[in-house]
């Protein structure tokens, strides 16, 4: 039961990475970006890719990699949410759908061009380590840890600086941050490099535990999309804890019930708890 | 508002006129008969099978080229060799959109013959499309026996039914006596379940008991639980029955959690599962359609087909079962010796032909004669353990990785 | 200015629902009937869609229901017409428990509760192998011939356009206007925003269990993947979103874009097949952003 837990765990921790980033562009622009999971793909590719020079820790590369996907998060913005700023929300968010879903799929055939048909997998052998009994695999172990400090940095930036405060204060109400003098374009921007760079982290943990197809981009992103919604949108912490308690849902229902009955359990639970927030929202 | 009706009035230009372009194109391509050979086919290319099957439009113009280069096909109805063309789409691993493509390649490009998408579930959708419209079809990976029950005529599949997947393996394991208990973990699909059926009637007959089975969906992330059940129940061999991303993420888990069977039966080991897995792929046994050393048919023409194509066969083990279809269209049409439909059909279904796999012939329903062979990663390189006459290398147990 | 629009669109309905019976047979039936099936489900999906901005990623649910009931139906022995009427009142009272679960979602939550059930339903028909045929579906001979299959999905089309032009002239298309701008204030001046939402959601819900039935009926097979289909939901809300013009043209033109350019792309472009689809998908919602500020400056 506790060896299950643990294993939940390092799911929950890849989950919740993938969901943080995509929490921030769906909270403070309304863009459901449907290339969120991609740019995970790329920055999966471009690491097993730099395996090739220098045998770089996954942790090591995503420190190197931070500025270039801070610029692609900005390019990204200039596709998929800033030419529908002027657009309702509904609209807006429906335009950056289908932008975003445009670019996905594009990305999906510059990554096969590329890289190849195969799956990306950069697996190390870690030595697995025993502690009162339970086997706690080491790869897993420090990727999870890893994957809450990198949560703990951006709930920290959130929190504590001045470009995380504006992002927080767009996400609760446009208009009103914009009267305190918040630029909402640059704010904007800013969080979208910082979903970029928060969703490369996530393709290079998850490449390292789990093969990954170049085509899988989009399925990473409605997988976090849903955590996204369990969570909350524009913070951190709840899709943090969507992600992990999603994780031991899942490996849970393959203990208790039978592993085929994992996403009916999974989803219904997810859906009921959507129906139900509602529900309570409106009371 | 000027504007906008002038944006509205060009978009429904637009759009109808994409729509004239496409529905003027759907003409039918000349009948000229007998002037070259047209095999249609569908590839993965995108979607979920395309990291298994995506670059095999290659294989098919590697192929092609080479025997146009030869001079072709004989066909006495011609009498003269015509020249081979492939017509491929992609079906995006979608099994709608692989029967809408099947109509096409029958009704607009006037294909021969047609060889099966990749996979089961696909070839269950496209193959009712070769059916109402009488034409052969020929199946590749396609050995759910589902597929060959619904008494279509016009199917006919290179390799055995899906029960029958990995029965020199249970030989094997029944001749070398160390075996007793099994475990099964299977992936929630069509070719795994049916190959999952037919090995766990061959374990019984082999004299092996089964302590554990786990089926469990195909994109399964965490496998602790079914790892932790299987490791209670101390199986001689635990045998996966799952396609390769499944498979690595398994196979990971169970080497970090010290899971060590005398054996793991991997049905698709390939080259992706070996490097995905690392190390931990040493000593895993698995079902190969072919290796090097074999000496069937022709395989200095396969060698040569690999070449041309750039296709690493450790990477695609399932290019040899494309290589075995290739050449029994070919030998069916060169015995036929026309291109007409029904002389095909008859041709195909009484055919007894050597290829690079061994003998290809069909039973009453089409499903072939085409097995795979149980190898084993040894020393990371990948040899056939049984039938001793075939043998590459002796099969090694408990297995080294363990 | 809509006369002109709706009229359009009815005409352009007309020849395609023409085209789809004259060319029942070969791949140009196959190509017309995928195309009257887009615009269907583009047409219905457009009605909640449109009126009321509800973003649906699980259109295909009642695609999926309505496919599955009739298939089962067919192969318990039912011939085509009772096994219909039974698919349509079965599939019809699912999307009505369905759409009562979720009616009641702001625009975000909804998006996802109608993947979710997607999937739901994706994985139960996948589990229930001795009533649905498990993930290899069901296939079932046809029950009638691809003319009166083609006549049918035709009628259907011109129904649910009809049905979508009612509806935005009636006073439930204008309450959904009001409750579209300011749910609140919708409520304040007594227009019943559940009723409207439940109704509104029921109307693109139906055709959508029809085009399933129909769909199968030509095609003869359905697998749980194919049936509740995220892609067929998303080629729906393209279809609905993707020509940014109002009323019924709108998914008109959006369907026969969506289905044209997929056409010629896989048929007539070797490789890059998605990045050229990707590429259009971009332009055309890059377009939607541009054409919003020039006429934002008129």
């Amino acid at each position: 039961m506790i060896q299950v837990l643990i294993s939940g765990l390092f799911l929950g921790g890849v989950y919740a990475l993938l969901a943080v980033g995509l929490s921030l562009a769906f909270g403070i622009m309304g863009v459901l970006n449907l290339a969120h999971g991609s740019l995970a793909v790329l920055a999966a590719i471009l690491y097993k890719k730099s395996l090739v020079f220098y045998s770089f820790s996954p942790w090591t590369f995503c420190i190197l990699a931070t500025p270039l996907f801070l610029g692609i998060g900005f390019l990204l913005h200039f596709f998929i949410a800033a030419p529908f700023r002027n657009l309702s929300p509904p609209s807006a968010t429906v335009a950056s759908l289908i932008a975003s879903l445009g670019v996905a799929l594009i990305l999906e055939d510059l990554f096969v061009w590329w890289q190849g048909w195969e799956p990306i997998s950069t697996y190390i052998d870690f030595p697995t380590i025993q502690l009162l009994g339970l086997k706690i695999p080491g790869m897993r172990a420090a990727l999870l840890g890893m994957a809450a400090v990198t949560i703990s940095v951006c709930i920290f930036f959130m929190k504590k600086t001045d470009p995380g405060r504006s992002m927080r204060a767009l996400a609760q109400d446009k208009e009103t941050a914009s009267l305190y003098g918040i630029n909402p374009g640059i704010t904007a921007l800013s969080a979208m490099g910082l979903a970029a760079i928060l969703a490369g982290v996530a393709g290079v943990f998850y490449s390292a535990l789990y093969p990954l197809s170049p085509r899988e981009g989009i399925d990473l992103t409605l997988k976090a999309l849903f955590i996204v919604v369990a969570g909350g949108m524009g913070n951190l912490r709840g899709p943090a804890v969507a992600g992990c308690a999603l994780g031991f849902i899942e490996s849970f229902t393959g203990l208790l019930f039978t592993y085929t009955s994992t996403d009916i359990v999974v989803y219904s639970l997810l859906v009921s708890y959507l129906v139900l927030k509602r529900g309570r929202r409106r009371q | 508002m000027k504007g906008y009706k002038n944006s509205a009035l060009f978009l429904s230009i637009l759009a109808m006129s994409m729509f004239g372009i496409v529905f003027a194109s759907i003409k039918t391509a000349s009948a000229a008969p007998l002037e070259e050979i047209r095999i249609g086919a569908t590839i993965s290319m995108s979607g979920k099978f395309s990291t298994e099957v995506g670059p095999f439009k290659q294989l098919m113009d590697a192929y092609a080229s080479a025997i146009n280069h030869r001079g072709g096909i004989y066909v006495k109805a011609a009498d003269k060799r015509l020249p081979i063309r492939f017509i491929v789409y992609d079906d995006k691993s979608d099994g709608p959109t692989a029967r809408k493509f099947y109509e096409r390649l029958v009704s607009v490009d006037k294909a021969d013959v047609l060889l099966g998408p990749y996979s089961s579930p696909l070839t269950f959708a496209a193959s009712v499309a070769a059916e109402e419209n009488r034409l052969p079809f020929i199946a590749v990976c396609a050995n759910s026996p589902k597929i060959y029950n619904r008494g279509f005529k016009w199917i006919v599949c290179v390799i055995d039914a899906a029960p029958r997947y990995t029965h020199r393996y249970w030989e094997m394991v029944k001749a070398e006596g160390w075996a007793k208990t099994v475990a099964f973990v299977v992936e929630d699909t069509l070719h795994p379940q049916g190959v999952y059926r037919g090995a766990k009637k061959l374990a019984q007959d082999a004299g092996l008991k089964e302590v554990a089975l786990k089926v469990l969906p195909p994109d399964t992330h965490d496998f602790t639980a079914a790892i932790v059940q299987i490791q209670e129940k101390s199986p001689d061999i635990v045998f996966v029955s799952a396609n390769v991303p499944f498979s690595i993420a398994f196979m990971r888990q169970a080497r970090e959690l010290g899971l060590h069977p005398k054996e793991f039966h991997i049905i698709h080991h390939g080259g992706v599962f070996k490097r995905g897995v690392g190390t931990g792929a040493e000593g895993v046994i698995g079902q190969s359609y072919w290796t090097r050393g074999m000496d069937f048919g022709n395989p200095d023409l396969f060698a040569e087909v690999l070449d041309r194509s750039g296709i690493n066969l450790d990477d695609f083990p399932w290019a040899p079962a494309y290589m075995m279809a290739f050449e029994t269209v070919t030998q069916a049409i060169e015995r036929a010796g026309s291109l007409d439909r029904e002389k095909v059909m008859t041709t195909l279904k009484h055919l007894n032909v050597m290829t690079v796999g061994g003998v290809v012939s069909f039973s009453e329903n089409g499903v072939g004669t085409i097995n795979t062979y149980p190898s084993q990663i040894i020393d990371g390189q990948y040899h056939i353990v049984w039938p001793p006459e075939i043998a590459t290398a002796r099969h090694r147990y408990p297995a080294l990785g363990n | 200015m809509t006369s002109w629009k709706t009229s359009l669109a009815f005409m352009i309905l007309t020849a395609l629902a023409l085209s789809a019976t004259a060319f029942s047979k070969g791949y140009a039936g196959i190509f017309t009937f995928s195309l009257v099936i887009n615009g269907i489900m583009a047409t219905s999906y457009d009605i909640p869609g449109r009126s009321l901005d509800f973003v649906s990623l699980g259109h295909a649910v009642f695609f999926g229901l309505g496919a599955y009931i009739f298939g089962i139906a067919v192969s318990k022995g039912f011939s085509f017409f009772p096994a219909f009427a039974l698919s349509m009142l079965l599939s019809s009272a699912a999307a009505g428990v369905v759409i009562l679960l979720t009616a009641g979602l702001s625009h975000g939550y909804y998006s996802l509760a109608t993947l979710g059930i997607l999937i739901i339903f994706q994985r139960l028909f996948e589990t229930m192998e001795g009533i649905s045929g498990g993930s290899a579906g069901i296939y079932i001979p046809e029950p009638i011939s691809n003319f009166q299959c083609a006549l049918l999905a035709a009628f259907l089309l011109l129904a649910t356009a009809v049905g979508h032009a009612v509806f935005s002239c009636s006073r439930w298309g204008f309450f959904s206007m009001e409750t579209k701008a300011d749910e609140q204030a919708a409520e304040v001046i007594g227009i019943p925003t559940r009723k409207l939402k439940v109704l509104c959601l029921m109307t693109g819900a139906v055709p959508a269990c029809m085009a399933g039935i129909l769909y199968l009926a030509r095609t003869s097979h359905v697998s749980p993947v194919s049936g509740f289909s995220l892609t067929l939901s998303i080629t729906a809300l393209l279809g609905s979103r993707i020509v940014p013009i109002k009323g019924v043209l709108g998914p008109v033109l959006g369907s026969l874009v969506i289905t044209a350019a997929e056409e010629i792309i896989w048929t007539k472009f070797e490789g890059f097949n998605l990045a050229w689809f990707g590429l259009i998908l971009l332009g055309a919602a890059l377009y939607q952003g541009l054409n919003f500020r020039e006429l934002k400056k008129e």
